[in-house]
């Protein structure tokens, strides 16, 4: 399974460590020569400096053969751009983008990403989740304190 | 028209100034207010402070019931997305999107977003600038390898047919001008030196059709 990974930031750096260790062949793509640097003393030559959303760059990182290409870069446009070249110019089979606005989730998924991900979204729903758990405990320690007074 | 303008570099400015002068209603949408400052005193149009790829920020400006959406700011990817989202998510009937990486800008206008390369115009109308004696190259707007090109016809093609500077599928003559007269030509018609002849031909056999012109570098 081959993988292609615009975005060398944390969750890039992470993910291409976790996927070579399971033996995923990859390719992690980063713009910022300083931060490629870094990259590249640990992962050699499964890091390649560029841009992700450049379709001769995506061509010579072997696009046409990947099965997954996931953008995490922190712009909304660049996941976006990365994921539809990967998808109708190289036919990858399936596209993964980072969301760094919410409000973006639903709308990349309607210009074609097939998974979106946001860690706002995830972070929110599950503040979400505590919040209610919170407001149904309080509803039942007053459900109970009525019960002992009335 | 309403239009919405996103990004107000300096053809973003220059676009709002023509079309507020011509009465067109004008929103403008850029991440700098500072901006707005080169939009003249008189400017009618909406300013409006924000990320335009932003669908709220989109809807602010009014692109709901926009006519026209432009996309000018200097992120080829920006200008993508917001003209999608324009395009898409609002159902604004005309979006154009400006991108600078010509190939960027014929995968995405193959993918049906209309689209304008500044640097393929500027690059072939200075090109046609210092070699205008030779012939004059334009790229079809509406396609990505077509060209139409105007060249004198040599001495040496000066009889021949049209069908024999011809080839199906790759060079067609559309055009001939003799002594001032236009006409339009079949395969039968006949050349004369001197005549003026544009032609559409695919950029991949531009070689082959100035050595039959006779062009040399």
């Amino acid at each position: 399974m081959y993988v292609i990974l615009v975005g060398g930031g944390k969750v890039g750096y992470y993910l291409t460590r976790t996927l070579l260790a399971e033996g995923f062949e990859v390719t992690l793509i980063e713009k910022e020569r300083a931060v490629f640097e870094k990259l590249f003393q640990e992962f050699k030559d499964s890091v390649v400096l560029g841009d992700g959303t450049d379709i001769r760059l995506l061509h010579n990182s072997g696009a046409g053969r990947a099965d997954l290409l996931v953008s995490i870069t922190g712009h909304d446009q660049d996941n976006l751009v990365a994921c539809q070249l990967a998808k109708r110019k190289f036919g990858v089979g399936h596209t993964i983008a980072r969301v760094n606005n919410p409000k973006n989730e639903n709308i990349l998924r309607r210009l074609g990403v097939d998974t979106t991900l946001s860690s706002t979204r995830i972070i929110f729903n599950l503040i979400e989740q505590e919040v209610a758990a919170q407001v149904s405990r309080l509803q039942e320690t007053e459900a109970g304190s009525r019960g002992i007074n009335g | 028209m309403k239009i919405v303008i996103m990004g107000c570099g300096r053809v973003g400015i220059l676009l709002a100034k023509i079309l507020d002068s011509e009465g067109h209603k004008v929103a403008v949408i850029d991440r700098d207010s500072l901006a707005f400052d080169d939009l003249c005193e008189d400017f009618q149009g909406h300013m409006i402070t924000g990320n335009g790829i932003d669908a709220d920020v989109q809807r602010e400006a009014g692109t709901a019931d926009a006519d026209a959406f432009v996309t000018a700011t200097r992120d080829d990817n920006t200008n993508i997305m917001a003209a999608q989202v324009a395009k898409e998510i609002f159902g604004v009937p005309r979006v154009v999107a400006r991108i600078y990486d010509s190939e960027r800008e014929h995968i995405f206008h193959e993918l049906g977003l209309k689209t304008i390369c500044p640097v393929t115009v500027g690059a072939f109308q200075i090109r046609n600038a210092i070699l205008a004696d030779t012939l004059r190259r334009t790229p079809l707007e509406t396609t990505n390898n077509l060209e139409l090109i105007e060249a004198a016809l040599p001495e040496d093609l000066d009889g021949k047919k049209v069908r024999d500077i011809q080839s199906p599928g790759e060079v067609r003559v559309v055009a001939l001008e003799r002594e001032g007269l236009s006409m339009i030509p079949n395969g039968d018609t006949s050349l004369k030196s001197g005549d003026t002849i544009t032609i559409v031909i695919s950029r991949d056999v531009m070689p082959r059709l100035q050595a039959l012109l006779g062009i040399k570098a």
